[in-house]
């Protein structure tokens, strides 16, 4: 299955992570916050659209925590789509 | 997932109404109060007055809030309508700022009547219920609707 | 015997409320951690007759050493080696929650749990097996819910009863796999080795920090005869791992945190909650920022309107006090205590009501959880200007005082963005500049006077915004850093959680007014009423005025205005009190009435915006001091100030002369 940004997942979507395409602080500032390779995150809300350059902040539910990001990062995070 | 259509359908217009009543109130405190925002003290319609006492009070902000308010409740109705669950959502918040701006308005009576009691300068004039403004009663009104709405078990999923 | 107990967690688990529900508030201690800008809390009790001593960690999300807080914790625990530690962990967050306990349990503390917010676990459908989860870890754990006061007294036996045993019991220690396992072994040989590390440090810690190439570890082994020996260990079990072991290391911790709760938690279906609910409108593509102009609103309108009668009710008690001196026998003590300390004072501490209910509002948005959710909305903004969505809530306690505000900016993470919140801090219009505006608008302005205090508002906003921009652009280049927030779950906020977070804050002003203040008005008293009898012209204060003067001329402000404003510099809201002695007159229809009759609107809007934006009081110059570290940083705020006010004063002068208002 593809690997896509997170940024394009639509709201209600779950995806699986696998992997973080940044420097080595932001993927640990991640890692801290519950974003590791297999986690699954669920979207919460969503500000972004499938446009690139068009969109906001996400938020996102990952290991029982919601998290709020800028899209800036939200490109960044490579998720796999999982079904429902 | 969802609840009963027809009850949708009944919160749908209640949350109509409750919208559409703050709305309106809103646009009339921004008629009134225009005046004092542009300093000319001439507003686009009078004072709306009952008995003596001021009903709609001239607040352009204060105007402002109350059509988001209504706003809130507004959005809530297409959803509501479908009985789509999430509809309730906007029921919730928009009695939540409701209750909040009744809550301010009702401490800032409060505050003048202290003012008022010990007769300092700027207090001298001010009678209770000009402080009785639509954020309060409107919230009053939307009340009892909403507790139904939100405990009634037939109404829930 | 006096045991020390760290408390330590994440961010929104509650930590705070455990401490100051363990420790009476009267016996807490604020300080800095030395050398540090965080915040150090600790604190004594006693419980079952054993003296505890509790020190209150940083919340934090890991123990790196990238970020100060994150290190002033894990130095404490390994340096200091407190006997107990209590995790507190958020009991409906619980996977994330446990990846930090593997972390404290690498650095060989005596861990205790408080599994805390249990009551929240249990309303999202977790079922969780304290007795096997226990097992697992190896800990002792106690289910609280703190804003209850349920489990707390059995977390302090166990705090007792773990201190007590520390020395008899061998640490558990978690197996991270043969792979990694061998990797950390073969480092641990090497250290071993040397004589001083093993004794300082844990060594299985060390050698997983080292691996994980963190700086402040590496640091500490630079002395080491074996520096070079472990280089090439590192090197050599870097390679054995495959990949970065940073990550690998955290991938095990998270399988492992998903092992154990396999077997202790059942997660029910998922509930629909009242969280999800309200994010629904909260964070609306559409209607979330109206949503939130209305709550800010409504709350500015309860701390400014609620509170005038309070206000009246302060500043008539110290007019009679002041009244009352006029009858000391000593002239100059009269004028001391009457002038000086209740007039001074007096009229400032009148501010205090509006200050602190505005705190309280804020305090309770902070405390249900929904202030996360307004610095998201406002990050997508405050992003375009160059700002980090956490600057969102120092800008917006500068509203009340700069103090506290800058204060807050401890926790944006990037150095620039930090500085630059900081430095435009102080244009946002703080409590204090309010009775300048209300006594010159007033004055001046009739019917439209609340507009024009409303523009001071909007104008701080604006000024702040654009020089935050500038400042983005050419001093302090660079993006913002990213920005990643955790948005707590919704909750009912307390009444005594919120009074307590509002007097937090509500204190620092109050400080300012005991010291800065009370030290102005003494000040400014002095150099007004001496030489004693001279009229204003002569005084002191009139002499450094009229040696100024021709500095403002442009902007129409006389040496009047000029000496008020020196002495504004104090705080600003002596400016008042300052027009007042020295047009020798009293009360503020008086000092209305003066300035109508010696100046124009056009001067009186210039004096506004000049008080609103330049050189900040003392005590927010101190403060900046003290969270920058640096004076060239507060002198440059300083300057930037004196020349933005000019600035804006001219163009104000340059529009109102040319509309006619002159």
């Amino acid at each position: 299955m593809m690997e896509i940004p997170l940024a394009m997942l639509p709201v209600g979507a779950k995806g699986k992570i696998t992997r973080i395409r940044g420097g080595r602080g932001l993927v640990r500032r991640l890692s801290d916050m519950g974003f590791t390779r297999d986690a699954e995150v669920t979207v919460v809300c969503s500000h972004s659209s499938p446009n690139p350059g068009h969109g906001g902040p996400l938020v996102v539910e990952v290991k029982d925590s919601r998290i709020a990001f800028g899209r800036g990062i939200a490109v960044k995070i490579m998720v796999q789509e999982v079904d429902n | 997932m969802g609840f009963n259509k027809n009850v949708g359908t009944e919160i749908a217009v209640y949350s109509f109404v409750i919208g559409i009543l703050y709305a309106i109130f809103g646009i009339l405190e921004i008629l009134v109060g225009w005046g004092d925002l542009i300093g000319t003290g001439v507003s686009i319609i009078p004072p709306l007055e009952l008995a003596g006492v001021n009903v709609v009070p001239p607040d352009v902000f204060g105007g402002i809030m109350l059509i988001i308010i209504g706003a809130v409740y507004l959005t809530g109705v297409k959803q509501q309508a479908k009985g789509e669950r999430e509809g309730l959502s906007f029921l919730l918040v928009g009695s939540f700022l409701a209750a909040i701006f009744f809550g301010v308005y009702l401490v800032i009576m409060l505050a003048n009547g202290v003012g008022y009691i010990f007769q300092f300068e700027d207090w001298l004039e001010w009678i209770w219920l000009d402080d009785l403004r639509p954020g309060i009663w409107l919230f009053l009104l939307a009340l009892p609707g909403t507790y139904l709405a939100f405990t009634k078990k037939k109404w829930r999923e | 015997m006096v045991y020390t107990v760290a408390l330590i967690g994440n961010p929104n688990v509650g930590k705070s409320v455990i401490f100051n529900s363990i420790v009476p508030g009267a016996r807490q201690h604020v300080g800095n951690w030395p050398g540090k800008t965080v915040e150090k809390k600790e604190g004594k009790c006693v419980h079952k007759g054993t003296e505890l001593k509790i020190v209150d960690l940083p919340g934090t999300y890991s123990l790196t050493a990238r970020a100060v807080d994150e290190l002033v914790s894990r130095n404490y625990i390994v340096e200091e080696k407190p006997d107990v530690v209590v995790h507190i962990i958020d009991a409906s967050n619980i996977e994330r929650n446990l990846y930090f306990t593997f972390l404290l349990l690498e650095l060989e503390a005596n861990v205790v749990i408080a599994l805390n917010m249990f009551d929240v676990a249990k309303e999202k459908g977790y079922i969780i097996d304290v007795k096997q989860l226990s097992k697992q870890l190896g800990v002792p754990i106690v289910p609280t819910v703190a804003t209850a006061n349920e489990g707390l007294d059995k977390l302090k036996d166990e705090i007792v009863y773990a201190a007590q045993k520390m020395c008899h019991v061998t640490k558990p220690k978690i197996n991270y796999g043969q792979t990694i396992e061998d990797a950390i072994d073969s480092v641990v040989r090497i250290l071993k080795k040397d004589e001083k590390l093993p004794q300082k440090y844990p060594s299985r810690w060390l050698a997983i920090k080292l691996l994980e190439n963190d700086n402040d570890v590496l640091e500490k082994i630079k002395g080491s005869k074996y520096q070079s020996e472990l280089e090439g260990g590192i090197t050599k079990s870097t390679e054995a791992l495959g990949d970065e072991p940073e990550f690998v290391l955290a991938d095990k911790r998270y399988d492992l945190v998903s092992d154990i709760l396999a077997t202790s938690l059942v997660k029910e279906a998922k509930k629909w909650t009242i969280t999800d609910m309200l994010d629904k409108v909260f964070i609306h593509k559409f209607l979330g920022i109206p949503v939130f102009i209305a709550l800010f609103w409504a709350m500015f309108r309860f701390a400014y309107d609620a509170s005038a009668p309070f206000m009246e009710i302060i500043g008539l008690f110290f007019e009679s006090l002041a009244k009352a001196s006029a009858g000391i026998p000593n002239e100059v003590l009269a004028s001391f205590i009457g002038d000086g300390i209740f007039g001074g004072l007096g009229f400032i501490l009148t501010f205090i009501p509006p200050i602190f209910f505005l705190f309280l509002g804020i305090s309770v948005l902070e405390d249900s959880g929904y202030l996360a959710r307004a610095a998201f909305i406002m990050d997508r903004i405050m992003f375009k200007l160059g700002l980090h969505g956490r600057s969102f809530i120092p800008m917006l306690l500068g509203f009340g005082c700069n103090v506290p505000a800058m204060m807050a900016t401890r926790s944006i993470e990037g150095e620039k963005d930090r500085l630059i919140t900081l430095l435009v801090n102080p244009f946002i219009s703080c409590g204090a500049r309010l009775p300048v505006y209300i006594l010159i608008a007033g004055a001046f302005f009739g019917p439209m006077a609340t507009t024009a205090v409303w523009s001071m508002y909007f104008l701080g906003i604006i000024v702040a915004i654009l020089l935050a921009l500038l400042l983005r652009k050419t001093l302090l280049k660079g993006e913002p850093a990213p920005f990643i927030m955790e948005l707590p779950l919704y909750k009912a906020p307390t009444f005594r959680a919120s009074v307590i977070h509002m007097w937090e804050r509500g204190v620092q002003f109050l400080k300012k007014a005991g010291t800065y203040l009370l030290a102005g008005a003494i000040i400014l008293w002095f150099l007004s009423t001496f030489p004693w009898g001279a009229e204003v012209e002569l005084s002191y204060t009139g002499q450094i005025g009229q040696a100024l003067a021709p500095l403002f001329a442009p902007l129409g402000f006389d040496w009047r205005i000029v000496a008020s404003l020196v002495f504004a510099l104090l705080a600003k809201e002596i400016a008042v009190e300052a027009l007042g002695i020295i047009y020798a007159v009293e009360g503020e229809t008086a000092i209305a009435g003066a300035l109508v009759a010696s100046y124009n609107p056009v001067i009186g809007y210039a004096l506004m915006a000049f008080t609103l934006l330049y050189i900040p009081c003392v005590a927010t110059i101190g403060t900046m001091k003290k969270e920058s570290g640096s004076w060239k940083w507060t002198i440059f705020q300083v300057v930037l100030t004196l020349v933005v006010a000019y600035v804006v004063g001219l163009v104000i002068t340059g529009i109102g002369t040319a509309l006619g208002y002159a």
